[in-house]
């Protein structure tokens, strides 16, 4: 499976060992400060997108997880992450049963709260922030 | 930027400082700590996060379940932070109320061991 990206779009591919999921961080505030996002905007891009593919990771069933990042509609002052396959409701380090993001889990409500919009459907997540230039 | 752990006894406490980056690839790590504190016998934990720069919902977890094993042993799990980009995290995910946070080391080992 190949992610359609626009001309100015960041498409990364990321194996299943967790220590991927930093350089998914760093990738992703780098190009969150590249569209111009405020510098406290940019901290949210980072804790978000590592919950987004934690989670994915967990949930594919190779672990590879693919985001695509960019400006969503050009003119539309938007910061657009796209991560494809679903969410995991629950990962191996999950004892608790709470960090994950089922319905109450601490992953889903950092997303909500950190994004200005999150839409999540069977096997895609997508996180706006609204703060672009 | 991986994680440093350094335990220490201070009186009846025991502090976990935990330096670095808190997440999937680390928090194993942090768990093994607390377990190990716990095993030794402390009861009341202190960690300290001055120094952590990152967290996220795994390392959350790690610390809830800190929190429950002690409070089990009639212990507890405070915190440390005055990071504002951590304390949303915990402001976020409605932690505030679980946790008892202290801005510094000086006033978590000054306050009486309380739990919320």
């Amino acid at each position: 499976m190949s992610a359609v990206a626009g001309a100015h779009d960041v498409v990364l591919r990321v194996g299943g060992s967790p220590e991927n999921v930093r350089t998914a961080r760093l990738v992703a505030a780098a190009v969150a400060r590249r569209e111009g996002l405020p510098e406290d905007r940019v901290d949210e891009v980072r804790i978000a997108v590592g919950e987004a593919v934690t989670w994915a990771m967990h949930a594919a069933a190779d672990h590879v997880v693919e985001l695509v990042l960019g400006p969503g509609e050009i003119g539309s002052g938007t910061f657009v992450v796209r991560v494809e396959g679903g969410l995991s409701p629950a990962g191996p380090d999950d004892e608790d049963g709470v960090t994950g993001p089922g319905s109450d889990g601490l992953a889903l409500a950092l997303l909500r709260g950190l994004a200005d919009r999150v839409v999540i459907t069977g096997d895609t997540t997508v996180l706006t922030w609204s703060d672009a230039p | 930027m991986d994680l440093s752990l350094a335990t220490r006894p201070e009186g009846d406490r025991t502090v976990v400082e935990v330096g670095g980056e808190i997440d999937v690839y680390t928090a194993p790590q942090l768990r093994s700590a607390l377990n190990d504190a716990v095993a030794d016998g402390a009861r009341h934990l202190v960690v300290d996060m001055t120094g952590t720069e990152f967290l996220d919902s795994t390392g959350l977890g790690v610390l809830v379940g800190g929190l429950k094993r002690v409070r089990t042993m009639d212990g507890d799990l405070e915190l440390v932070c005055s990071s504002e980009k951590i304390l949303k995290v915990f402001r976020i995910t409605g932690l505030t109320k679980v946790f008892t946070i202290h801005p510094t080391i000086e006033e978590a080992l000054g306050a009486a061991g309380t739990t919320p």
